[in-house]
């Protein structure tokens, strides 16, 4: 009996021994306003302690004693919108390397990854700067820093572009949207915002063009945003196409010169995601002379087509794809833009001048856009773009083709009065899109009768119309596959004749001769 | 009568042969040739808001023929043709433009001349012309005369 009452005083003074000194080292200790008379903390505990006044200054100091990513937690205190900061010594001097206030009141603070180097570091349990600063010394907060070994992950602070953590070729690199304000970036066009650097080092010359992919995995709750900069900090690429929680990348994008490139990482209205770590990977592969070389959105960048195709992506909403292509100066060319089955692209044509010439928007999704025939004069720009914004990649190939055409043809844009192409004897021509309508004049030197034969793409169908010397229609006649029809018409010295597609017909052309009539 | 329908066949192969060696088709220069012209104008256009372009369509003995020229309401628009000496019916159908459409519409049946048609005697070696007065009513007058 003795020896039970024994035990149980023992384990009793036990419990009493190690809960008694919990709660004593697990309080903060004021007056610890100073870095001097700072509370020391341990990673893996919890510590409590109170804002009591408007000017209550909380001191932490933690030792870290080898490479390490801490996870630092602060829980609300109700009426009050207190703040986190993290100082160490930069540069012979302790200062301020991570500040964390989400602005609101109430509400915990917290930071996910933020990497510690062996050293000591004061950790700041502040009032935050954006409400009227008061105390609440009923209401405890607990701080509670936990500390784990870093992985392959971005090291917290790379808030600027010079700390950007470096990320290889064939990489992929974990991060946080954590915490949810960066009170240190003083970036007058984005603020507070909590941003994440990485660069990489690139090699590659005009003449041996890489092409970058970047893809960052989406976390919950978090609508982020993806850039790709120069080595002079230009901006090159953004991706912004998903919503919250979707995933963002920049695919092929062209590099013709080597030094070392930024990638940055951050979200919408400082959303955060201190739990699921998002994931960045990058490859570099060597540029295809076949593929598009992004960037290609203007005239200025347009990629020289050297071939007869060449591949390409729609990468993000908006994107327009620019190819030069001269290859015969002066031949028929004819151009097929195949879709992916989700990309409903559209296939646009300017002359060497930059002037729109000509466009197909003809068919949906995953159909072929085709401008059946073209004459390349000095060279022709070709804009790939898409009707509805993609929100994902849609590959699409571009073929241009060279095409031996017999006889007179049209030279398009023929497409009003003023573009009329002269009719003197025959000529033929192709339902260029579903709207196409080909102007030809007719310009006898005095009154006179024609007989005007016509015949119909063989898969197709025409209006074929007569007009006044001012283009006003006189007579309409309509024809399909392969029909041929006679029509007589006076023209007083001028005339035009219009065909307009009804069906088109891509692939056969229609044709058209006149004649003297009696 | 046959021979002389051959012989009628055989100028109007001429005339068509000599029309077409002139890059390949018919010149002013063969008005003189037509045995039928019809000139057509409105006489009573008293404001240019109500001059419309237009034109006749020309049909001789039920056949389309052809059409005239285009002009004002006010102007005279004529249509020329060479015949086969006969009695033929000539009937008009008046066409004015549209501009909204951009395309001539046969006007409406109200407002066409009346009567439409004419009856000619095209003999030979002479020229029937036919002059068409309308109102804008559509009543006409139809005058004849042959040189």
């Amino acid at each position: 009996m003795f020896t039970v009452k024994k035990s149980i005083l023992f384990v009793s003074a036990l419990i009493m021994a190690v809960s008694c000194g919990k709660i004593q080292s697990n309080e903060e200790i004021e007056p610890n306003n100073t870095v001097s008379t700072a509370t020391i903390v341990e990673t893996g505990k919890e510590y409590t302690g109170f804002l009591d006044t408007e000017n209550d200054i909380d001191n932490y100091l933690l030792k870290i004693p080898e490479d390490q990513v801490i996870r630092i937690e602060l829980s609300g205190v109700k009426g009050i919108n207190h703040a986190i900061q993290v100082r160490g010594i930069v540069d012979g001097s302790l200062r301020a390397i991570k500040t964390v206030d989400d602005n609101r009141k109430s509400s915990p603070e917290e930071i996910a990854n933020l990497f510690l180097n062996p050293g000591d570091y004061i950790i700041v349990v502040t009032h935050g700067i954006r409400d009227v600063k008061k105390g609440n010394s009923e209401n405890s907060y607990t701080l509670r820093i936990t500390a784990r070994s870093p992985f392959n992950e971005e090291s917290e602070p790379n808030d600027l572009p010079e700390y950007g953590n470096i990320i290889g070729n064939g990489e992929s690199i974990a991060g946080y949207f954590s915490p949810s304000r960066n009170m240190l970036n003083e970036n007058s066009q984005w603020p507070y915002r909590e941003e994440d650097w990485f660069s990489a080092d690139i090699v590659a010359g005009d003449d041996a063009p890489v092409t970058v992919d970047l893809f960052l995995k989406g976390v919950g709750g978090v609508d982020s945003i993806l850039s790709l900069y120069s080595p002079e900090m230009k901006e090159l690429a953004v991706s912004d196409n998903t919503s919250a929680g979707g995933a963002e990348s920049i695919t092929g994008f062209g590099i013709k010169s080597t030094g070392r490139y930024y990638i940055l990482v951050t979200s919408k209205s400082f959303q955060y995601n201190h739990r699921e770590p998002y994931e960045l990977s990058m490859n570099l592969n060597l540029h295809d002379s076949g593929s598009e070389l992004e960037p290609n959105n203007g005239f200025d960048n347009a990629g020289r087509i050297t071939g007869n195709s060449v591949s390409g992506r729609i990468n993000q909403p908006g994107d327009q794809d620019f190819f030069f292509y001269n290859e015969n100066p002066g031949s028929n060319i004819r151009i097929r833009l195949q879709n992916d089955p989700g990309l409903d692209g559209v296939v646009t044509v300017f002359g060497s001048g930059r002037v729109k010439l000509l466009e197909a928007n003809n068919s949906g999704s995953g159909n072929d856009e085709i401008i059946p025939a073209f004459s390349v004069k000095d060279g022709v720009f070709i804009r790939v773009s898409s009707v509805q914004p993609s929100v994902s990649e849609m590959p699409y190939r571009l073929i241009v083709e060279q095409i031996i055409i017999d006889g007179k043809h049209e030279k398009e844009p023929n497409n009003s009065i003023k573009e009329a192409n002269t009719l003197k004897d025959e000529i033929s021509g192709f339902t260029s899109s579903k709207n196409d309508r080909d102007y030809f004049l007719i310009k006898p030197e005095a009154r006179a009768r024609y007989r005007i034969n016509a015949s119909a793409p063989k898969n197709g169908t025409v209006r074929l119309s007569t007009t006044d010397q001012m283009g006003y229609i006189i007579k309409t006649k309509t024809l399909s596959n392969g029909e041929t029809i006679s029509i007589n018409e006076l023209f007083d010295k001028k005339g035009y004749l219009i065909i307009e597609t009804v069906t088109p017909d891509f692939e056969n052309q229609y044709n058209i001769n006149i004649s003297g009539a009696e | 009568m046959r021979n002389g329908v051959t012989a009628a066949l055989l100028i109007f192969s001429l005339f068509i042969f000599d029309a077409c060696t002139k890059n390949g088709k018919l010149i002013s220069g063969n008005r003189g040739k037509y045995n039928l012209v019809v000139t057509l104008y409105d006489k009573d256009i008293d404001d240019p808001a109500n001059d419309r372009r237009s034109y006749y369509e020309v049909s001789v003995d039920k056949s389309e023929f052809g059409r005239t020229t285009i002009g004002l309401e006010s102007q005279k628009k004529v249509f020329e043709a060479s015949l086969t000496p006969d009695r033929h019916l000539v009937k008009v159908e008046k066409w004015i433009l549209d501009e909204f459409l951009g395309r001539y519409i046969k006007l409406n049946n109200l407002y066409q001349p009346k009567p439409n048609f004419i009856y000619v005697n095209i003999e030979e070696g002479k020229t029937s012309r036919v002059t068409v007065e309308s109102t804008k009513y559509g009543t006409s007058v139809y005058k004849v005369t042959k040189e």
